[in-house]
């Protein structure tokens, strides 16, 4: 059962650690001892880094509306995040009297549980970086991003509040919209990996020395925007607008319980950023990181952890940009979205690709071989102008005239206002 | 009232929720309780709770003689609390007839039209954050500051300015602030711009104020909407068009008015009057004459004869009048004012029926209420 | 071949989990609650699907029926407020209910006595392939190497079992126009027509 989930047996250099090499037996090391480490160690540093996301948050917002942001706990407030997570620690753990007391206390923790799962499976690096690799990597990420819909529903459910239950009302159809369409916009990516394992749909883009992105900027596109709408971030952050809902699902709650959430929805973010980077941006491929490091070596490993942080990050901040630019969809505009826009987009996406690939494949531009492929230099041209020319603009056409009856996106033009010139006394 | 209880204590209705936004409600722009009756989400009616902010100045008025009752009246729209002062001033001094020297008219019209400059940034800073731009709010707030720094050199109050007296100012301009406020009109239409690049051609912008909380001209001057709301249906009418007071009639502006009566129009109509505004103040700080700023014969003791007076100005939010009966005394007998939100407020159940719950929020920041001024 | 070791252990686990659960649910007062415990015993299921080496089918069950049915129930059981059921226990119906499922889980037993001939504690399922190491060779495919599984079944699905998996998708097809066409009102088709 462990050899199924624990493929990247412990690296030469852990393995010959001399107290572990006398005492344990090498299989119990290689499956028990060396996943353990990496768990302990991924969690460290994704709690690390979830809560110094929050600080990113805060500092890239005060830039972006010419504040300074939080500078009085440690230099420069580095030390911000643990003030917080101390403050929440202390709090007093409030639930409401009327609240159902089992579900609202275990409804935080389905979120923040299902956002951690999901990173047992993303190849933070090459080779033994990476936990464990599955057949049903991107399957297993998206069913267990599901389960994270529960804990929000049940949190605003248990709350006993109407603010709660619009809250995860909105959420739950948000939620289960959005997830279609971002399954539907992963699709075009799997037809050139070939395979749901995620570590090797970055080796199959290795193999290509190709990003999917290039084949792929529509996915992209439906992928990135439904995964901000899958974190409930703004400009899809209907579920706790504050304007409207107070603070949506979690209104009802404080300390502890509220930063689970608080943490579940950061992990989220890294865990959408994390697969948007695997399945469209290459993962830890670099192209001429090869030429640098050897292949396999523990320098090329370490290489390729910080080639996805970077990456990861970079998404990361794009999701703040866009938080702190955009104003809020309304709900029904947003489902508008999904429904009349998003999925139907993914779903012309995966006709146009899987047309482009057979053709491609017709006019012998590539070979599929052994559930590879082979391209040539003329097929990445193919796959690529077809991809950019064709797929793009005749979605978006197709999409504007079917919707042009669509009633909040049939928006005049903006024209200058009249003014009176003449004086009337 | 009774209609409220109805609304709160429904017959047993599985379609229907009721959900009473506010008092304490983020974007209900102060203490005003919403009563939604919601289908789904769509408000199927909607009950404004209005008093939680009553401070009875209408009835402190009828106690206090003349020149104790103008700081009241900075604590009525605290927002422009500059056009409150002036019209309250001005109607005492029609009621006197007295005129005053040129010098304080064109002081007082710079001062409102930066009051009615800092009251629409806030107002777009708070209507751009219910509708979700956090980003603009803060632009807004940073626009505002320099703003509250003039008045703050001026008045010695950030937020209850106050300088107008019965018969002119209180004192005469500080040193550099006609600099200071050239200064900050030089720099303002490039972060109107910034403003509008955000917004103006935002998608969703456009698709959460676009065909929002319309209502048509002829309804609009049925319920008495002025200032914006009533401008953005269509209707050119602006008090300092219609009837000039102070020395509007020498200063060239617009009134900028809309087409649709939507949500979009009223932003674009605010948006269009800053400019005008800093156009005003630009020529009014030209023209700035030398000279007193009291008027000689302004009395020591205010005694208006005895009569009924109205007067009313443009305010940043709309029309704001003031009806006044004397018996002759120090004191008024009756102090009625007319404030422009109260009223505008009205709309809101017009506007929001068959909109979602967030259409209200984004209706109630573009009517742009302060409940200072409907509670009094 | 025999449950040995973790796998045993993990196996006993799960379907403990996932029977118990399965009572607790029809027991439980709230909807909410029964809800809740449904996710449970789905989520054991998908462990016991994993034991049996169907990945692929213990993550579609996770996603379809936790993530996607489990929530839309949730969803309806929240849109109507479903009041808590008054506890009686023991009504007539609940004594031939059990009467019933006792019945059927004799009958049960006895047919996997039957099938699996007395070697009641076996399960039927291939020997897991030995893992090559790839070690040596990072840019190999690896998991290739361990699992077929998804392969296979999109292989099957789409060769072998294409017409039945056609209508399968033509019947969502009419179930997805005809609930759009029953929840759309006379107001919104005046709207958008």
């Amino acid at each position: 059962m462990l050899e199924y989930l624990f493929f990247f047996t412990a690296p030469t250099w852990f393995s010959s650690l001399p107290i572990l090499k006398d005492y344990i037996d090498p299989m119990v090391l290689d499956y028990l001892v060396w996943p353990l480490v990496q768990i302990g160690l991924l969690l460290f540093v994704v709690l690390t880094l979830v809560a110094y996301l929050t600080l990113a948050e805060r500092k890239i917002s005060a830039w972006i509306q010419v504040r300074i942001g939080p500078n009085r706990v440690g230099p420069e407030g580095l030390l911000q995040p643990l003030a917080d997570g101390i403050k929440l620690l202390l709090k007093e753990d409030l639930i409401p009297l009327k609240a159902d007391r089992e579900v609202f206390i275990i409804a935080p923790i389905i979120a923040m549980v299902a956002a951690l799962v999901a990173l047992a499976v993303i190849p933070w690096g090459a080779a033994w970086a990476t936990i464990s690799n599955i057949d049903i990597g991107l399957l297993f990420i998206l069913a267990v991003s599901s389960l994270g819909v529960l804990g929000i529903i049940l949190g605003g459910w248990a709350s006993n509040s109407k603010y709660s239950l619009l809250g995860a009302l909105r959420s739950a159809a948000q939620m289960v919209s959005y997830e279609v369409a971002m399954g539907l916009a992963l699709i075009g990516a799997l037809m050139f990996t070939k395979t749901l394992a995620l570590q090797d749909m970055v080796i199959t883009q290795e193999r290509l020395h190709i990003w999917n992105i290039l084949f792929q900027p529509l996915g992209f596109l439906i992928y990135l925007i439904s995964g901000i709408a899958e974190t409930n971030r703004a400009p899809f952050d209907l579920p706790e607008a504050e304007s409207e809902l107070v603070a949506g699902y979690h209104t009802e709650y404080s300390g502890f319980r509220f930063s689970l959430f608080f943490i579940a929805e950061y992990a989220n973010m890294l865990i959408v950023s994390a697969i948007a980077v695997t399945v469209f941006l290459g993962g830890w491929y670099l192209p001429g990181l090869s030429y640098l490091f050897t292949p396999g070596s523990t320098f090329f490993v370490l290489a390729s952890i910080g080639v996805f942080g970077l990456k990861t990050l970079a998404l990361l901040y794009l999701f703040f940009w866009i938080r702190w630019s955009l104003p809020r969809y309304r709900y029904d505009q947003l489902m508008e979205l999904s429904w009349k826009w998003m999925i139907p987009a993914a779903l012309a996406n995966i006709m146009l690709t899987a047309t482009f690939l057979v053709l491609g494949q017709e006019l012998a531009l590539i070979v599929s071989q052994n559930n590879m492929l082979e391209i040539s230099t003329l097929g990445y041209v193919f796959l690529i102008s077809t991809a950019f020319i064709v797929t793009v603009p005749l979605t978006w056409i197709m999409l504007g005239q079917i919707n042009k009856n669509s009633r909040d996106f049939n928006l005049r033009e903006v024209q200058p206002l009249p003014m009176n010139r003449t004086i009337n006394k | 009232m009774t209609e409220i209880t109805d609304i709160t204590h429904p017959e047993i209705d599985t379609n229907e929720m009721i959900l009473n936004m506010g008092p304490q409600h983020p974007s209900t722009h102060g203490v005003l309780r919403v009563a939604l009756k919601l289908d789904g989400e769509v408000v199927t009616d909607l009950d404004c709770d209005i008093g939680y902010l009553h401070r009875g100045v209408e009835k402190i008025c009828e106690h206090r003689n003349y020149q104790m009752i103008a700081p009241y009246f900075d604590r009525t729209d605290y927002i422009a609390a500059v056009s409150n002062g002036l019209c309250y001033v001005e109607t005492i001094e029609k009621a006197l007839a007295l005129e005053i020297p040129l010098r304080a008219q064109y002081l007082r019209v710079i001062l409102t039209e930066l009051n009615r400059l800092s009251s629409h940034l806030l107002w777009l800073a708070t209507h751009a954050l219910d509708i979700g731009a956090v980003t603009v709010f803060l632009w807004a707030f940073r626009e505002r500051e320099e703003l509250l720094k003039i008045f703050e050199n001026f008045f010695g109050a950030r937020l209850t300015c106050h300088a107008f007296r019965i018969g002119g100012m209180t004192y005469d301009a500080y040193d550099g602030f006609q600099a200071e406020v050239k200064d900050f009109c030089d720099r303002f239409p490039k972060r109107l711009e910034e403003y509008e690049t955000l917004l103006n051609t935002n998608r969703i912008w456009l698709s959460r104020t676009v065909g929002i909380g319309i209502i048509s001209a002829d309804a609009a001057i049925d319920i008495g909407l002025t200032g914006p709301p009533l401008r953005g249906s269509g209707v050119e009418w602006d008090i300092r068009k219609a009837h000039p007071y102070e020395c509007y009639a020498d200063l060239e502006f617009d009134i900028p008015y809309g087409e649709n009566g939507d949500t979009y129009d009223r932003y674009l109509v605010r948006m269009e009057e800053m400019r005008q505004s800093r156009r005003i103040i630009l020529q009014a700080l030209e023209k700035l004459p030398d000279g007193p700023i009291m008027a000689p014969k302004a009395p020591k003791v205010v005694k208006p004869s005895i009569g009924e007076y109205y007067h009313s100005i443009e305010s940043p939010k709309g029309e704001l009048g003031i009806y006044l009966v004397s018996d002759g005394s120090t004191q008024p007998t009756r102090l009625r004012i007319r404030p422009p939100s109260f009223i505008n407020l009205q709309a809101l159940r017009q506007m929001s029926i068959g909109h979602l719950v967030a259409d209200v929020v984004a209706i109630i920041g573009t009517l742009d209420i302060v409940l200072g001024e409907i509670d009094r | 071949m025999k449950l040995v070791g973790l796998e045993a252990v993990l196996f006993y686990l799960l379907a403990v989990v996932a029977i118990l659960f399965a009572i607790f649910m029809i027991t439980a007062r709230s909807a909410v609650h029964s809800a809740l415990l449904l996710i449970s015993t789905l989520v054991a299921t998908a462990g016991l699907y994993l034991l049996v080496h169907a990945e692929f089918v213990a993550g579609v069950q996770i996603l379809i029926y936790v993530g996607g049915v489990l929530v839309l129930f949730i969803f309806v059981i929240m849109l109507v407020n479903a009041k808590e059921e008054d506890n009686k226990m023991f009504t007539r119906q609940l004594l031939i209910g059990g009467a019933l499922t006792f019945f059927l889980g004799l009958g049960i037993i006895a047919i996997l006595l039957q099938t699996q001939k007395g070697n009641f504690f076996t399960l039927a399922s291939p020997a897991p392939p030995k893992i090559e190491q790839a070690q040596n060779n990072p840019n190999l495919s690896p998991s290739h190497n361990i699992s077929q599984n998804t392969i296979k079944i999109g292989q099957e699905l789409y060769t072998k079992t294409v017409l039945p998996f056609e209508i399968a998708s033509l019947v969502l097809l009419v179930a997805i126009i005809g609930a759009v066409r029953l929840a759309r009102e006379r107001k919104q088709e005046k709207i958008y027509d």
